[in-house]
């Protein structure tokens, strides 16, 4: 299949912390609109200033963008600026009529965010009735002519789930699916359960390659996010572009922007150990020149660029053009990037070692938006007992690959 | 510095090196792991291969090639009736057909040919 050119320079502006679904694993705790968001004005200059910084498309995301009632006229600015824009949404509550707005307004893509079979989604989501709003939005926004693509979270409840989840996504004729890892910030950090463990990858990962197989057979785009890797013999099946991880791209190529005008290198990065500055105070020229938190990824290529790892990634053979995977699942576990418990070649190296490893939660998150708690890794041989009471560990006989009679119809 | 981006490489060539390296380990990693090791044929290990695809968009291309397919294939192998084919244990064939122009002609050269006589 042939793939399409990857983006270069890319954008993720939170528009608003509103939102209309309440999910279970939600990074920025949203809900509630932020204190100061920024205002039609504001959202207009900055525009201007993501332009002339370089940036070639803006994905917007929420809570629910869509919540804010000038969003439709920030894409316009965005298009009339010379850059690409999308949209990542719950799909809960668009109505056709909207779908056909988002078309007029120059909205080029929409990704549905779409975590299981009904149940599991609903469950997550926070919402019932959510699954069957997704699949509706879907079908409204193909007949506006509207590019549809979907993305899911990774965890212990969806990861039984997805060949399903493919299946429904075909069925929904979705161009491309990206997968990402759920990691322990804002809420999903009150409810470690649901996470993955290091050696369940061993079992997540052959999966990931098969899902791949059918997608690149069905001409769909399988995309696996950048908290999925890393350099194991899946990577290139994985990976869009065939190709491997280059290590963080915060600050290098990508932009994360707060509905309150707080800029990051990341979107999903902790606000408070990595934001590098306010649109209100300062240019956006002057925060990417002058801020340290916009430039922890600069140096590419040089030893300074891996001198922040440690633990097993400090001595991994693919150090320094990995350089400890994503920054944001490292941080969120730990209180620090350069360690990522979240790497295929390493479960690998741990069980070629009789080893594994397993994430023990230490300290709560405080429950703020995009906050986290603190883990410690246990390091255990292959064949210890696994801890009693953990009902909900993900294993390869746990994959449901048909559904049995729930088979469903798409609205 | 330019404070655009997307920001260069601290070290081009040894990135592009880094890069290269990572690759040839990669593939040496997928020559030591099975290439599928779920559903995979004959004997699916813990399910089995997706629902198929709806594909009747693709029997309908194929209907379509197929019928166009006949038809050439009759065109080209259908006997003329200049040049009909010897029936065997049937009718004796029809002679040659000419077309009224060509049996206008013939009649006239018959006639100029009598009337030179």
């Amino acid at each position: 299949m042939k793939r399409p050119p990857l983006r270069t320079t890319y954008a993720v502006w939170e528009l608003t912390l509103a939102c209309n679904l309440g999910c279970v694993h939600c990074g920025s705790r949203a809900g509630d609109s932020r204190a100061a968001e920024l205002s039609t004005e504001e959202a207009f200059d900055l525009v201007r200033q993501l332009a002339d910084a370089g940036i070639h498309e803006v994905t917007l995301i929420g809570g629910e963008a869509y919540l804010r009632p000038d969003w439709l006229t920030v894409v316009r600015a965005i298009r009339k600026a010379g850059m690409s824009c999308s949209l990542t949404t719950g799909g809960y509550g668009i109505s056709q009529a909207a779908a056909r707005e988002m078309r007029a307004a120059g909205l080029q893509q929409v990704s549905v965010s779409i975590d299981g079979r009904q149940s599991t989604h609903d469950r997550l989501r926070g919402r019932a009735g959510s699954w069957s709003a997704c699949f509706r939005t879907l079908r409204y926004l193909r007949e506006a002519r509207v590019p549809v693509t979907c993305n899911t979270q990774i965890n212990r409840l969806s990861a039984p789930e997805l060949p399903l989840i493919y299946a429904d996504l075909r069925e929904a004729r979705c161009r491309a699916w990206q997968l990402a890892l759920t990691v322990p910030m804002g809420r999903a950090a009150d409810w470690p359960e649901l996470l993955l463990q290091p050696p369940e990858l061993l079992d997540l990962f052959p999966l990931l390659n098969e899902l791949a197989a059918w997608a690149e057979r069905d001409g769909i785009l399988l995309y696996a996010g950048n908290n999925i890797g890393y350099y194991g013999p899946f990577e290139r099946r994985i990976r869009a572009g065939n190709a491997v991880w280059e290590g963080c791209q915060a600050g290098i190529n990508t932009l994360g922007i707060e509905a309150d005008g707080t800029i990051k290198g990341c979107p999903s990065l902790p606000t408070s150990a990595y934001s590098g500055g306010n649109i209100r105070e300062h240019s956006l020229r002057e925060i990417l020149s002058r801020a340290p938190e916009l430039n922890l990824n600069q140096g590419q290529g040089t030893a300074a660029a891996a001198s922040h790892l440690w633990g097993f990634c400090a001595k991994c053979e693919y150090a320094a053009l990995c350089r400890g995977g994503c920054s944001w699942t490292a941080h969120v576990f730990f209180g620090r990037r350069g360690n990522n418990p979240y790497c295929h070649h390493r479960a690998l190296a741990q069980q070629r070692a009789g080893r594994r490893e397993r994430l023990v939660l230490e300290e709560s998150a405080p429950g703020t938006p995009f906050d986290h708690g603190r883990f410690a890794i246990i390091e255990e041989p292959t064949d210890a007992p696994w801890p009693d009471g953990d009902a909900m560990r993900f294993t390869a006989d746990r994959i449901r690959w048909r559904a049995p009679a729930e088979l469903h119809v798409i609205a | 510095m330019d404070e655009g981006l997307p920001r260069p490489p601290g070290d081009s060539d040894e990135l592009q090196r880094l890069r290269e390296e990572a690759l040839r380990k990669v593939k040496r990693e997928e020559r030591v792991a099975p290439v599928t090791v779920y559903g995979a044929p004959p004997i699916p290990v813990y399910g089995g291969p997706p629902p198929r695809r709806r594909t009747w968009w693709r029997w309908l291309l194929l209907a379509i090639v197929a019928l166009a397919a006949t038809i050439l294939a009759w065109i080209l192998t259908h006997p003329s009736p200049i040049n009909p084919a010897p029936v065997y244990g049937g009718p004796p064939p029809r002679p040659p057909q000419h077309s009224a122009v060509l049996l206008l002609t013939l009649r006239r050269i018959e006639w100029k040919m009598r009337k030179l006589r």
